[in-house]
C-alpha cells in the first residue's frame, strides 16, 4: 500500500519539478531524491516513533460531518486557501503579501535567495516532500520599522477530500517590524503539508497564533521553520484538536543575542484523534531565552505527543531556557506521550524542563465542590482555567475571543467526559 | 613547572589508582568468537548439555543481530574477533578455599582494598559484615562466608558453580528478566558469560550481611561478561554491592554484563554499583567499553527494587537499570550518580514500566560533565492502562564543569492511565563562581571546593548507599573530578 | 441544627473518629479543641463530604437530614460551609469568576433565582470592602500568590457572600500575625447571628480571645471527652492537654 502510495507520490514529484518556476527544479529535484531514498516518515524513525505518519496514510480515511468553518477574522488582511488553492479574492493585498505561486515565476524572483533558506532542513522529510510537490503558497516581506496593524488571516479550508495539497509559506519581518498572523485550519485535507518559513530581523516581533479545529478525518504534517535575529521575539500560541494525524513542528533558531522565543500550545483531543506537537529550540547566540508550556487534555481514544528538544550551542552562554508539559488524562484508553530533550554543550547556562500527567487535582475539586459547584461543572471549570492560562496570554482582544470560541465549544462538547472517568 | 601546575599533574597522574596489573599466569580461550570458543568456555565450566545449547542459541542469534546506534555515543566499530572471551588465572580444579588461591591474587585484592579473609573482617568490631565475590577475569576466584550465610538457607556463589550446585533455580529464573533476545549485548552475554554471583533468598529471610561481588579485569585484549542473577523470596530482603576496576591500557576493553533480579510477594533488593573500571586516559586513550544490561521484575505484591549507582568509570558507558512494576503496590527506585571527565561518555538512565496498580517508582540521576565529557540520562516512565493509581517521580540534574563538555537529557514519558500522577523535573547549571569563591575566602583550595560542591549536588543519591560504600564513593566523586577546574 | 451521633470515620483504613457525639444548637459558637492527630481535621473534612473519609458507623445530622450520603456541594447548599486550614490555589480561576460560580450553583441546587451581574457586582464589593480585600485581588487567579492573611480573609469573603448556616472554621489562625488574626476574626464576629452557627477548630487558645465560643469540646482519641464553658481554655493554656485529659478520663 505505501509502495503505490509512494510511488503516486515520486509520480507527482516528477511532474511538478520546475513546473511552478523552472529556477526551482535543482531544489525540487534534490528534495525529490531524498525523499525516494527515505520514503515517508515512519515509526522506525526516531523523530515520528509515536506518529506513524505512512501508517495513517495507508488507513482508511474516517468518515467526516460536513466542516464548519472559523469565520474570516473582521479588520484584516485575509488570505484563504479553499481546497489549497488561493483564492485571489481575499485580502491579503492590503498588507503587500502575494501570490507564491505568481511570485516564485517572475524573472529573477527575489524569492529564490528565500525558500529554503530560512533554517534550512535538509533532511527533514516534511521539509523536502512540501519541496517537491510544491504548487501554491503565500509571501509576505515586512519592511524594516513597519508595525502591520492589520492581522493576517491565514484560512485554510478544507470542504472536501479533495486531492492531496502542498502549501508554502514565505514571511520575512525586516528589522523592529512587527506582524500578527492568525492561521486558522477547519475541515479534513486527504493529506496536505504546510511548511512555513519565517525570518525575523533584528527586534522585530512576530505573533502567531495557530488554531487547528480540524474534523476527524484530517491528515496534515505542518512545519514551521524560523530564524530569530538579535533581540527579536517569536511569540507563538498552538491550538490543536487533532484529527486523524495532525502534527506541528516548530523549528526554531535563535540566531542573534537577546533573542526571545515565547510558546503556549494547547492541546484538546477527544476520540481516536492523534495530535503531535514537536519542537526543537536551537539556541545559537548568547543571552537569548526561551519558555514554552504545552497542556495537553486527552479523552477517548485519543493519543497526545509532545516532544520538545533544547539545543545549546556551545556559543550560547547565558541561555535561559523553560519548557513545560502539562497533561491531563479523562479516559483509561487515553494516552499521552512526552518526551522533553535537552542536549547541551555550554556550561554558563540555566535549562529546565518538567512534565506532569494525571488527572484533575483532587484537592482543587473538593474546594470548589465544598463551595457548592458540582462535579462536572467543577470539572468544566478546571479544564477551562487549564487552558484559559494560555488563552489569557493572547493580548487581542478580538484574537482571545476567536480562539477562546473555539476551545469552548470543545469543552461543550467533551468536558463532560471528565466526569465520567472510572 | 610552577608549583600548582605539578601538584595538579601528581594529582592526575595518580588519580587511577587501580590502573596496576597483576602479574598472573592465565590461559585464553582462543582469540576470536566463534562456536569453538563456546563450546571451550561451557566445557571449561564442566557444563551440563542445556547450558551449552542456550549458549548456542543465543550465539546464532547474535550472529544476526546489529549493535544498537540510538544512544548518544561515539566510538570506533568495536571489532568483536579482536578479543578474549575467556581469561582464567591458571589453578587447581574445583571449588576454592583462601589457601588454594594464588598469592599474586590475594596481593591484587589486598591493594585493591577488597577484603578476603573472613577472620579479619570479623576482628575489626565495629565494621559490619560483607560477604565477597571475588571474580578475576572469567572466574571466580574465592567466595566469603558461603557456610555461614548457608546456615540460614541464603545461597551466595559463582553462577558457574549454581548450574550445578541448582540447576532447578538456574534453569527457572536465568533469562527470565532479559531474555537472550533482548538487545545485542545482552545477547552477546546469553552466548560467552563466564562468571557473576548467583542469589537466592528463601522466604522471610532477612540477608544477615551485605553480599557483594568485585570484578577485577586483569588480562590484555579480554572481555567480561559477567551475568549475575538475585533472587529474593516473598517476604525476604537482601542489599547487594557491586564493584568493579581493571588496569591502565591503551587498549579499549569490553564489559558486557547482565544482570536479573526478581523480587517475590513483599521481598525487598537493594542493589548498589560503584562502577570505577579504568575510564581511558586525559588524552581518551584507552578505557572500558561497558555495554551493561541491568533489570528487575517487581513480580511480587509490595516488593520493591531499589538501584543505586555511581558511575566514575569507563570510557563508554551504556547502561540502564530498570525495574517492570508487575506486582500490585511494588515499588522501584533508581538512584544515579554518573560522571564523566575527559574524553568520558557515558548514557545511562533507567527504564520503570509500570503494570501493576498502585505501583510507584522514584528517579533521581544526577549527571556532571567535566572536561571534553559527554554525559546523557536517558530514561524511560511507562504507566500502562491496567495501573491505576501509579505514580512516578523523576528528578533529572546536569551540572557542568567547563565550557568543552555536554549535559543531556532524553526522557520519555507515556501514560495510559488517568489515575497516575507523573512528574518530571530536570534542570541544568553550573558550579557558581559565587560558590567557589565563598569556599576559597574560607580557606578551601579549589580542588577541595568543587569535590565538597559536588558531593553536595549529589547528596540524595550518595545517602542511598550503604555506608561503607558512601564513604568510598564521596572520595572516589572528588578524584574523578581532579584537574576539571584550572 | 447540627447533631453528630456516635460517627466513626476511617481515613486509608484507619479509624480516626471513634464515636463522635456533638449538638450545635443554632446561634451557638463551639469550639474544638485537642491535641495533634485527635481528629480535628478528620471531622472537618467528614462535615464538608471530602471523598477518603469514610463514615463506618453514626449519623451527621443537619437540620433533621442525615447528610452523610451527600456530596460536598449539596452540603454547601445547604449550608454547610468550610474555611480550609489552608486554602487552594487555583491558577487560572479569576476569584471574581470563582465566586460568582458558587453563589449560583449554589442557588440552583435550592431552587433560588440566581443573581443577576449587577446585584452579584454590589454584593462582592460592599462585602470585599468590609474585609479590605482589593479589586485587584479579586480579579487575580484564587489564591495564587496570596500570603496567609489574604487567603485567610478571601475564605471570609466567601462565608458572608455565601451566607452559610453552619460555618467550620479549620484552625483559621494557622498561617496568620495578629494583625491579620484581628482583621480575620472581626469579619468572623460580624457573621454572627442567631440563625447561624459556627464551629470552631483549633488548637491554640489564642482564636478564641478573639472569637468568643458558648462551649467549648477536647476531642482526643477520636472522641469528646470533654465539654464546657470559655474557662475550659484557659484551664488548657495553664496545664496543657495531657493534665486536662487525663483528669477527664
Amino acid at each position: 500500500m505505501t509502495g503505490s502510495l509512494s510511488e503516486s507520490l515520486l509520480a507527482t514529484m516528477e511532474k511538478r519539478r520546475g513546473a511552478v518556476a523552472p529556477w526551482l527544479g535543482d531544489l525540487q529535484g534534490q528534495a525529490q531524491e531524498f525523499f525516494k531514498r527515505e520514503g515517508l516518515p515512519n515509526r522506525r524513525v526516531e523523530a515520528w516513533r509515536y506518529s506513524d505518519l505512512a501508517k495513517a496514510l495507508r488507513d482508511d480515511p474516517l468518515p467526516d460531518a460536513t466542516p464548519v468553518f472559523a469565520p474570516e477574522l473582521q479588520q484584516a488582511a485575509v488570505a484563504a486557501f479553499v481546497n489549497g488553492v488561493l483564492d485571489d479574492k481575499s485580502s491579503y493585498a492590503r498588507i503587500g503579501a502575494v501570490n507564491l505561486r505568481t511570485a516564485l515565476g517572475e524573472k529573477d524572483s527575489p524569492l529564490a535567495g528565500v525558500i529554503g533558506k530560512v533554517y534550512p532542513q535538509a533532511d527533514h522529510p516534511i521539509v523536502n516532500l512540501n519541496t517537491a510537490l510544491l504548487e501554491e503558497g503565500l509571501a509576505l516581506r515586512v519592511p524594516a520599522g513597519e508595525k502591520v496593524s492589520l492581522p493576517l488571516h491565514l484560512r485554510f479550508l478544507w470542504t472536501s477530500a479533495g486531492s492531496d495539497r502542498h502549501l508554502r509559506l514565505l514571511i520575512q519581518l525586516e528589522e523592529g517590524a512587527e506582524l500578527t498572523v492568525y492561521e486558522t485550519h477547519d475541515g479534513a485535507p486527504l493529506f496536505s503539508t504546510v511548511v512555513t518559513e519565517f525570518t525575523l530581523g533584528k527586534g522585530s516581533k512576530l505573533t502567531h497564533i495557530r488554531q487547528e479545529s480540524f474534523l476527524a478525518g484530517a491528515r496534515q504534517a505542518a512545519v514551521t521553520l524560523g530564524e530569530i535575529a538579535e533581540e527579536a521575539t517569536y511569540r507563538a500560541f498552538y491550538f490543536s484538536q487533532g484529527g486523524q494525524f495532525a502534527r506541528h513542528e516548530a523549528l526554531l533558531k535563535l540566531a542573534g543575542e537577546t533573542a526571545h522565543a515565547e510558546l503556549d500550545g494547547a492541546v484538546m483531543v477527544a476520540d481516536q484523534r492523534h495530535c503531535d506537537n514537536t519542537t526543537v529550540i536551537e539556541h545559537a547566540a548568547p543571552n537569548a531565552t526561551s519558555n514554552q508550556v504545552f497542556r495537553s487534555v486527552l479523552a477517548g481514544s485519543a493519543r497526545g505527543v509532545y516532544q520538545g528538544c533544547i539545543k545549546v550551542g556551545q556559543v550560547a552562554q547565558k541561555t535561559d531556557a523553560r519548557q513545560l508539559s502539562r497533561a491531563l488524562l479523562l479516559s483509561h484508553k487515553a494516552e499521552i506521550v512526552t518526551k522533553p530533550e535537552l542536549e547541551i554543550f555550554a556550561d554558563d547556562v540555566k535549562c529546565s524542563h518538567g512534565a506532569t500527567a494525571g488527572e484533575l487535582d483532587a484537592n482543587a475539586l473538593f474546594f470548589l465542590r465544598a463551595r457548592g459547584i458540582p462535579e462536572a461543572e467543577a470539572r468544566a471549570m478546571l479544564i477551562e482555567a487549564f487552558f484559559g492560562e494560555a488563552l489569557d496570554k493572547i493580548e487581542s482582544d478580538v484574537l482571545r475571543e476567536a480562539v477562546a470560541k473555539s476551545v469552548n465549544a470543545w469543552l461543550t462538547t467533551h468536558a463532560g467526559e471528565a466526569a465520567h472517568v472510572e | 613547572m610552577s608549583e600548582e601546575a605539578a601538584a595538579l599533574q601528581e594529582l592526575t597522574e595518580q588519580k587511577y589508582k587501580y590502573g596496576f596489573v597483576s602479574d598472573i599466569e592465565s590461559e585464553f580461550a582462543p582469540k576470536g568468537l566463534n562456536e569453538d570458543v563456546i563450546r571451550f568456555i561451557s566445557a571449561k565450566k564442566n557444563e551440563p548439555e542445556w547450558m551449552l545449547d542456550y549458549r548456542l542459541s543465543a550465539y546464532r542469534r547474535w550472529v544476526n543481530m546489529e549493535e544498537p546506534s540510538w544512544a548518544k555515543l561515539h566510538y570506533p566499530k568495536i571489532d568483536f574477533q579482536d578479543a578474549y572471551y575467556y581469561a582464567a588465572p591458571k589453578a587447581k580444579e574445583g571449588p576454592h578455599t583462601l589457601e588454594d588461591v594464588d598469592p599474586e591474587l590475594l596481593r591484587t585484592y589486598e591493594k585493591l582494598g577488597i577484603p578476603l579473609h573472613e577472620q579479619e573482617v570479623l576482628a575489626g568490631v565495629e565494621q559490619r559484615r560483607v560477604a565477597v565475590d571475588a571474580v578475576f577475569d572469567s572466574v571466580s576466584v574465592v567466595t566469603t562466608f558461603k557456610d555461614e550465610l548457608a546456615k540460614v538457607g541464603v545461597i551466595f556463589c559463582p553462577i558457574s558453580e549454581a548450574v550445578h550446585s541448582h540447576p532447578e533455580l538456574v534453569k527457572k529464573y536465568l533469562g527470565s528478566v532479559v531474555p537472550d533476545t533482548d538487545n545485542f549485548y545482552a545477547t552477546l552475554n546469553a552466548a560467552v558469560f563466564s562468571e557473576g554471583s548467583f542469589v537466592y533468598i528463601p522466604p522471610g529471610v532477612r540477608c544477615p550481611m551485605e553480599l557483594s561481588t568485585y570484578f577485577r579485569i586483569n588480562a590484555a585484549k579480554s572481555g567480561q561478561f559477567e551475568r549475575t542473577l538475585i533472587i529474593a523470596d516473598a517476604g525476604s530482603y537482601v542489599s547487594y554491592l557491586e564493584g568493579c576496576t581493571a588496569p591502565q591500557r591503551d587498549e579499549n576493553q569490553l564489559h558486557a554484563a547482565v544482570v536479573e533480579l526478581i523480587a517475590m510477594d513483599d521481598a525487598e533488593i537493594k542493589y548498589s554499583t560503584v562502577q570505577n573500571w579504568f575510564p581511558g586516559d586525559e588524552n581518551g586513550k584507552g578505557g572500558i567499553y561497558n555495554f551493561v544490561t541491568k533489570r528487575a521484575d517487581c513480580r511480587g505484591k509490595n516488593s520493591k527494587v531499589s538501584w543505586t549507582q555511581v558511575e566514575t568509570g569507563s570510557a563508554i558507558t551504556w547502561k540502564y537499570p530498570s525495574c517492570i512494576l508487575r506486582g500490585e503496590n511494588s515499588v522501584g527506585e533508581f538512584y544515579s550518580i554518573a560522571i564523566a571527565n575527559n574524553y568520558q561518555q557515558a548514557d545511562t538512565g533507567t527504564k520503570m514500566i509500570h503494570l501493576g496498580k498502585n505501583t510507584s517508582s522514584r528517579i533521581i540521576s544526577k549527571g556532571i560533565s567535566a572536561g571534553k565529557a559527554q554525559n546523557t540520562y536517558r530514561g524511560l516512565v511507562s504507566i500502562n492502562a491496567r495501573a491505576d493509581g501509579a505514580r512516578n517521580f523523576t528528578q533529572c540534574d546536569s551540572l557542568l564543569i567547563g565550557d568543552q563538555c555536554g549535559a543531556h537529557t532524553v526522557p520519555y514519558i507515556q501514560s495510559k492511565n488517568p489515575k497516575a500522577i507523573l512528574e518530571h523535573e530536570a534542570t541544568t547549571s553550573k558550579i557558581s563562581d559565587d560558590q567557589l569563591f565563598y569556599c576559597l575566602s574560607r580557606g578551601i583550595p579549589t580542588e577541595e571546593a568543587v569535590s565538597l560542591i559536588v558531593n553536595g549536588f549529589c547528596r540524595e543519591v550518595l545517602q542511598q548507599l550503604p555506608m561503607e560504600f558512601a564513604v568510598e564513593a564521596q572520595k572516589l566523586v572528588g578524584l574523578s573530578l581532579e584537574g576539571s577546574v584550572g | 441544627m447540627l447533631e453528630i451521633k456516635d460517627l466513626h470515620v476511617n481515613v486509608h483504613g484507619k479509624e480516626i473518629l471513634k464515636g463522635l457525639n456533638l449538638k450545635v444548637p443554632p446561634g451557638e459558637v463551639h469550639a474544638i479543641m485537642g491535641p495533634n492527630g485527635a481528629g480535628k481535621s478528620t471531622t472537618s473534612y467528614t462535615l464538608a463530604g471530602r471523598a477518603g473519609y469514610e463514615v463506618t458507623k453514626g449519623e451527621i445530622d443537619f437540620f433533621g437530614e442525615d447528610v452523610t450520603a451527600l456530596a460536598p456541594e449539596e452540603r454547601a447548599a445547604r449550608g454547610i460551609f468550610l474555611a480550609f486550614q489552608y486554602p487552594l490555589e487555583i491558577p487560572g480561576v479569576s476569584t471574581m469568576n470563582f465566586l460568582k460560580t458558587a453563589m449560583n450553583s449554589q442557588a440552583k441546587i435550592r431552587g433560588e433565582k440566581e443573581l443577576n451581574a449587577a446585584e452579584f457586582l454590589r454584593a462582592v464589593r460592599a462585602a470585599a470592602k468590609e474585609l479590605n480585600i482589593s479589586e485587584d485581588m479579586l480579579k487575580r487567579p484564587l489564591n495564587v500568590g496570596f500570603s496567609g492573611g489574604e487567603k485567610k480573609r478571601n475564605e471570609t469573603l466567601q462565608m458572608a457572600l455565601l451566607k452559610p448556616k453552619l460555618a467550620i472554621l479549620d484552625e483559621m489562625d494557622s498561617g496568620l500575625d495578629i494583625d491579620a488574626l484581628k482583621l480575620v476574626a472581626e469579619g468572623v464576629n460580624k457573621l454572627r447571628s442567631p440563625d447561624r452557627s459556627f464551629l470552631v477548630i483549633t488548637h491554640y487558645q489564642r482564636l478564641l480571645d478573639y472569637i468568643v465560643p458558648d462551649v467549648i469540646h477536647i476531642l482526643a482519641g477520636g472522641k469528646i471527652v470533654l465539654s464546657g464553658d470559655k474557662s475550659l481554655a484557659l484551664q488548657l493554656e495553664q496545664n496543657g492537654y495531657d493534665a486536662v485529659i487525663a483528669k477527664a478520663a
